[in-house]
């Protein structure tokens, strides 16, 4: 069992995995996401206000999580749109 | 004592007199139930809104800094909510976590004595750039 653990399997043939992004917020080393910052917010909102997914921000758990309180927050006080349209 | 982050939307229809008057009410409130204000920031000033409220598409934005107990915020929310010219409010909590930096666990003393003053001397010294991300949002 232990011999093969570190092994990497060999990739998927046809299908081009797209490089793992990295969270924008730890490379920042952002502790805390401010709800007034809403250029940064924007970012992570796509056209229509909507927040984008992890799988498309690359964020971690940890400031996604931060990330759409923050985003929520700033909606709540009409800084950021719930909806465009 | 807990540090909160209250920030609220007056109504553009309220000249500027009346707009003064209604900050310094504010503030006059939370100073008369044991808060203690540390800034008013007007700089916001007006702004377009992201969606209308009430038919109105545009608000004057006022942040404010307080430390109070826990029971306060309800008190001013609760006024807010009566005063007509206020459009929205949102009070938010001030964590630790502000200062960006968080406080290091303290190390266990291990009996690996040897070792741990070699390592503990370089990385006190890691944390200490990074600015508050609080302060730079216009």
């Amino acid at each position: 069992m232990s011999e093969d653990r570190g092994e990497r399997r060999p990739r998927p043939r046809g299908g081009r995995r797209p490089r793992r992004k990295v969270c924008a917020f730890c490379v920042d080393k952002i502790a805390y996401i401010d709800y007034k910052d809403i250029n940064r917010l924007r970012r992570f909102t796509n056209e229509r206000g909507k927040i984008l997914p992890r799988r498309m921000s690359g964020n971690c758990a940890k400031h996604q999580r931060q990330l759409s309180e923050a985003i929520k927050r700033a909606r709540a006080i009409a800084l950021m749109p719930y909806t465009a349209d | 004592m807990n540090r909160y982050e209250m920030i609220y939307i007056i109504d553009t229809g309220l000249e500027e007199a009346a707009r003064k008057e209604l900050i310094e009410k504010v503030s006059a409130l939370i100073s008369a139930n044991g808060g203690e204000i540390e800034k008013v920031d007007e700089t916001w000033g007006k702004r377009r809104l992201a969606y209308a409220i009430d038919y109105k598409t545009e608000g004057w934005y006022v942040l404010v800094n307080y430390k109070a107990s826990a029971e306060l915020p309800r008190e001013i929310e609760r006024n807010l909510q009566i005063n007509e010219n206020v459009l929205r409010y949102l009070t938010v909590k001030l964590e630790e976590k502000h200062s960006s930096v968080k406080p290091r666990p303290e190390r266990p003393a291990e009996p690996a004595a040897a070792e741990a003053p070699a390592e503990e001397a370089p990385a006190a010294e890691v944390p200490a750039e990074e600015a508050a991300p609080a302060a730079d949002a216009e």
